[in-house]
């Protein structure tokens, strides 16, 4: 007997905060390969795997099966059977215009679909996903699969046939192919992907963590509720607890274990206490229960629901910060904190791991804003900076950062890039750069006189500077140019 | 479908292919040689030469004989190369009106692509006679390191020649399609490339399902055959000097035996180890002697003369795979490319470079042309499952602030690509923009090829910074760069003009082409007289030959005198019409011609006595 790991379809991984280590495992996970096979796919250690595996099980990502001996034959890798979804066919639905279909163009119907389906799907997918090749997929993988692809939507596949607007989406496809394939299989550029990658998701399932916390602590307050109120009113049917009630109580019971699930990261869940699970018989007293005694015991045992609720989310929050997964224990902390607003320890441990929380997404922001530089997407790089000032409102190069950012990408609110760039220059006065990228945010704002005034500031901090001088002359005759005119 | 040829246009030489029933072929010229020097010539008469007969002619007639020309296409009148050609060539070069080059040729001056379009006719006929059939789409062959410009003058001398160049591909490249044909593999190959005049090396992947990808090329568009005979030249021209005193170069007819005589040697020495050069009366000396030229030249000699020649091709192969990220043994085949690559000491350092056997597979002559015939074949037949992605190999820029280079689009790039950038207005009212386009891999502008410049003109007069334009750059496939604006307010595209700046004009190549195509009239012209010429003669020679019988049949009556006068009158007319090369009098006296021949032929043979 084996027991094989299968994924969970209902489970989108992507949605998951997991390490680099445990998406390569999840894409190495077909079904047919056993630990020890995926242990060396993925070249992690058996305990590795096995440990990957338990929390990704916990997640809900995986399950795993039984069956009654190892297969003997080792699976094909993984990567080399798919192709890109570009190739697949159409969308029912598709995000285009139908009009586009009718252009006078030298393409036959099933290709003009292809080629708008493609297109407008280009920004949905990850270079991975538009190859149809896995994380773990090696160079030669991915060179198979971009040779599957790319001729499809070369423009000599159509040389010298009346393309009109059809022309620059095959290129644009094209391109950015290219771009996935030349990224994929350089080994540099290919882990600077991975790591934007695993940031990207960690930041995106670090922020919905906390998007979610006042959710999650109504569910919690809601759970409580109930449960008191399932003993309160099982107690006054005086019978055993009607379906309705079993029912209430069972909802909120999942609800609440899911969203254990999600804080808990992977640990075990806690004890269950005040709402028992339903196969498990309530223990109802008699009859004869005076209102008032009622009461008391309801309270009761809310007071203790929310006790017990308190311990398990501090426990919980504990074990986070252990793990420093400061958004999950920030989530905890609130939630429990929301749970005892008196207790002013747990205030505080509560508006720490929140600090905490920020700074480790500013963190992950700040990678993946400078990943987004790199490539000059100064948009998103503008976005993913911004979210690094609100984790680190005095990171003055953060500041200026966005402005420069801001500066660069097409269409960028000008008003913002000098905001930032002014809060960059309180923070820190004395870097003349910071105080360089202020002027030329005034200067595309269309205010020469304060951008004039900061180049004298910026000249006299940084005498030595050549580079930086050359800058501010430059910027200075511009600044004057504009102003004479 | 039409049929489309693959000219590789060398330096030294040039050959033409084709895809005939699924099969490349090499297109053998009208002498049966499967390549054709690349040599232009114009005789005493105004005649014009091109291939072996202008080779042949070339010592007597050095001055009006062009070779090499492909070093010169698309190059600045400025450029250190064009400085040294003028005072190495045989042949006259002088300055353009645009900045460019011209040749003189006789009372006539040239531009470099109408003389590499006389080459590119001469493989057309080739190909014309081959197939019999008129041919007007060629896919044409350049140097993988070749600029813009210079892709650009390629073009336009196929236009000259009546060729529609439906691509322009890399010399490497072509190589290696050739060198895949056919076959399924997944490998990764170096082509490298050494010939007359220019120096590439492509590393390159072949993909299943036919595709080529182009992962890194570079090279030396002035490193190749020319420079090594160049270093025999300077030893032969010193070792000369030091024993007469007297210098070779002043005269053009030595300097082209001594020209023709390096090459030899070279050649020679590839499988030989000595060799003797030997020019009897190569120059008179002041005191009006004659003075031989005889020396023994050994390879390794030549390889020492030729070291750091040899040692820059193989530091051009060294950042290369650089640039591709590869490690040597990655490379799982080296193809040689090339008539240099026939040298001895060539091929020991790529086989000790790349640390193998480099591929005997491919004709380094012909391997070019059929894959240029290749290429040109999948593009036009769609059933036909081959892509070639290929690299720009220069990047591409613009001048900025203190004439630094902003890259916009890197070198190896794949192609066809482009990149946008937005160009905003910095002044009040201003309306237009001017932007310099360029090629190179320096951080300082100036250092770089500059393409072109052109003004955003018409904009919205409007306060700064409020009109922006999208300019989009862009390489096709053909390694040829365009440019195009758009006003993002109102979405109108800006029509802009980029002027190369040593180019010709469209008028210019226009009118070329209508001389290449007189030319191609009278040259058909003289084809067809030789033709009327051949067969006159040879009725001409028959009834010459049946004059005295006829006479003797005939010779009674007062017809048969009055007839045989006719026939001597006809048979003048028609050798005065062939004296004068007149090929319209020569086809009106051929009727009366045949019909005297028929006459006398009836006469001999019908039974007398
Ligand atoms: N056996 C040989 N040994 C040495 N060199 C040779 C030999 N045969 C030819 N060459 C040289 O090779 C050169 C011509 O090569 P090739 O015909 O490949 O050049 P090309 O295609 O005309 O030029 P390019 O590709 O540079 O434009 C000449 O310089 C010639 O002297
Ligand atoms: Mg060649």
């Amino acid at each position: 007997m084996t027991r094989i790991p299968r994924l969970n379809p209902g489970c989108d991984v992507r949605t998951l905060p997991l390490t680099s280590a445990e998406s390569r495992l999840v894409a190495r996970i077909d079904g047919a390969a056993g630990e020890v096979d995926l242990a060396r796919s993925t070249g992690l250690s058996e305990s590795a795997v096995t440990a990957a595996l338990v929390r990704l099980r916990d997640l809900g990502a995986v399950e795993m099966v039984e069956v009654a001996s190892a297969p003997t034959q080792p699976k094909p890798a993984a990567g080399v059977a798919s192709q890109s979804p570009l190739l697949a066919p159409s969308d029912p639905t598709p995000p285009w215009d139908p009009k586009e279909l009718e252009e006078d163009v030298e393409l036959d119907g099933e290709r003009r679909r292809q080629i708008l389906d493609a297109f407008h799907r280009l920004d949905r997918y990850s270079y991975y996903d538009l190859l149809g090749v896995h994380e773990l997929s090696d160079k030669k993988q991915v060179k198979t699969a971009y040779y599957a692809v790319a001729p499809e939507f070369h423009p000599d596949k159509y040389f010298r046939k009346r393309l009109g607007a059809f022309k620059p989406k095959i290129e644009a496809i094209f391109t950015r192919l290219t771009l996935a394939h030349d990224v994929l299989t350089s080994r540099e550029r290919r882990d600077q992907y991975d790591e934007y990658l695993d940031q990207l998701r960690r930041n995106r399932a670090a922020e919905s963590v906390i998007e979610e916390t006042r959710q999650d602590a109504a569910a919690v307050e809601a759970a409580v509720l109930e449960a008191a109120a399932g003993i309160l009113e099982a107690a006054k049917a005086q019978a055993p607890a009607p379906e309705a009630v079993r029912a209430r109580v069972q909802s909120a019971q999942e609800r609440r274990e899911a969203l254990a699930r999600k804080l808990l990261g992977g640990k075990k869940l806690p004890p269950r206490s005040v709402a028992a699970s339903p196969d498990q018989p309530i223990v109802y007293e008699a009859a004869q229960v005076d209102p008032e005694t009622m009461r008391q015991r309801y309270e009761e045992a809310l007071a203790t629901a929310r006790r017990e609720q308190v311990v398990r989310f501090r426990e919980s929050a504990t074990a986070a910060v252990e793990r420093k997964d400061y958004a999950a224990a920030s989530n905890a902390y609130r939630i429990a904190a929301s749970l005892a607003p008196d207790d002013e320890e747990l205030q505080a441990l509560s508006d720490e791991a929140e600090h905490l929380a920020a700074a480790g997404l500013a963190e992950g922001f700040l990678k993946q804003a400078e990943y987004e530089a790199r490539q000059e997407r100064w948009g998103e790089a503008a976005m993913s900076y911004g979210k690094v000032c609100l984790g680190r409102p005095n990171d003055a190069k953060a500041h200026d950062r966005v402005a420069l950012c801001t500066m660069k990408m097409p269409g960028g609110n000008m008003r913002r890039a000098v905001e930032f760039g002014r809060r960059a220059v309180e923070l820190a006065p004395t870097v003349a750069e910071y105080r360089v990228t202020l002027a030329r945010a005034y200067i595309e704002a269309g205010l020469e006189k304060s951008a004039m005034a900061e180049l004298d500031r910026a000249e006299e901090l940084a005498p030595k500077d050549a580079k930086l001088k050359e800058l501010i002359s430059q910027t200075k005759v511009q600044a004057a140019q504009r102003k004479s005119k | 479908m039409e049929r489309v040829i693959g000219i590789d246009l060398g330096t030294t030489n040039s050959c033409v292919a084709i895809v005939e029933d699924g099969v490349p072929t090499v297109i053998p010229n009208r002498g049966g040689y499967k390549t054709t020097p690349s040599m232009v010539a114009v005789t005493e008469a105004g005649k014009r030469l091109v291939g072996h007969i202008a080779k042949r002619q070339a010592i007597t007639n050095a001055e009006n004989t062009v070779y090499a020309a492909k070093r010169l296409i698309g190059r600045k009148w400025s450029s250190p190369q064009v400085k040294n050609a003028v005072l190495t060539a045989s042949y006259k070069i002088i300055e353009g009106p645009h900045g460019d080059v011209r040749i003189q040729l006789r009372d006539k001056t040239y531009s470099v692509p109408e003389i590499s379009a006389m080459v590119l006719q001469e493989m057309k006929v080739c190909a014309e006679d081959y197939l019999s059939e008129p041919v007007s789409k060629a896919v044409v062959t350049v140097p993988a390191y070749f600029n813009d410009t210079q892709r650009q003058a390629t073009k336009d001398a196929g236009q000259i020649a009546g060729l529609d160049v439906i691509r322009i591909v890399n010399e490497p490249t072509a190589a290696a399609l050739a060198y895949g044909f056919g076959k399924t593999m997944e490998k990764t190959i170096a082509v490298f490339d050494l010939g007359g005049g220019t120096f590439d090396i492509s590393v390159l992947e072949i993909g299943a399902g036919g595709v080529f990808k182009v992962i890194a090329t570079a090279g030396d568009t002035f490193l190749g055959g020319e420079d090594f005979d160049a270093r025999i030249i300077d030893w032969l021209v010193q070792g000369f000097k030091d024993q007469h005193g007297v210098d070779l170069r002043q005269d053009r007819m030595a300097l082209q035996r001594l020209k023709d005589a390096a090459e030899k040697a070279k050649c020679e020495l590839s499988t030989v180890t000595e060799t003797e050069i030997n020019l009897p009366f190569i120059i008179s000396s002041g005191r009006n002697e004659a003075l031989h030229l005889q020396r023994v030249l050994t390879r390794s000699t030549l390889e020492s003369l030729c070291e750091d020649l040899v040692e820059r091709c193989i530091e051009i192969c060294k950042q290369t795979l650089e640039d591709a990220r590869l490690d040597r043994d990655e490379v799982e085949d080296v193809v040689l490319v090339g008539g240099m690559t026939r040298m001895p000491r060539v091929q020991d350092s790529v086989k000790e470079f790349f640390g193998r056997e480099p591929s005997k597979g491919v004709h380094p002559d012909e391997v070019v042309a059929l894959g240029a015939a290749v290429q040109g074949s999948a593009l036009v037949d769609e059933t036909k499952q081959m892509i070639l992605l290929d690299v720009t190999p220069h990047a591409l820029g613009i001048m900025t602030f203190g004439s630094n280079f902003e890259e916009l689009i890197p070198q190896n790039t794949t192609v066809p690509t482009a990149r946008s950038k937005i160009f905003t207005t910095s002044r009040d009212r201003q309306t237009a923009v001017k932007i310099l386009v360029m090629q190179g891999e320096h951080q300082k502008a100036t250092e770089n090829e500059l393409l072109g410049e052109f003004i955003l003109t018409g904009l919205r007069s409007a306060p700064k910074g409020q009109v922006e334009i999208e300019v989009t750059f862009e390489i096709n496939s053909d390694g040829i760069v365009s440019v195009s604006a758009k006003d993002l307010e109102n979405g109108q595209q800006q029509s802009i003009q980029v002027t190369a700046s040593s180019g010709l004009t469209k008028e210019e190549v226009g009118r070329m082409m209508e001389d290449a195509k007189e030319y191609m009239v009278e040259r058909q012209s003289s084809d067809e007289f030789e033709g009327l010429k051949q067969e006159a003669e040879k009725l001409i020679g028959d009834i010459e030959r049946m004059f005295p019988q006829v006479e003797q049949i005939v010779a009674s009556s007062d017809f048969g005198r009055d007839a045989i006068g006719k026939a001597r009158g006809i048979v003048e007319k028609a050798r005065a019409a062939i004296v004068k090369r007149d090929s319209a009098a020569v086809k009106e006296h051929m009727e009366s011609l045949a019909r005297t021949h028929r006459m006398f032929k009836g006469v001999v043979s019908r039974p007398h006595g």
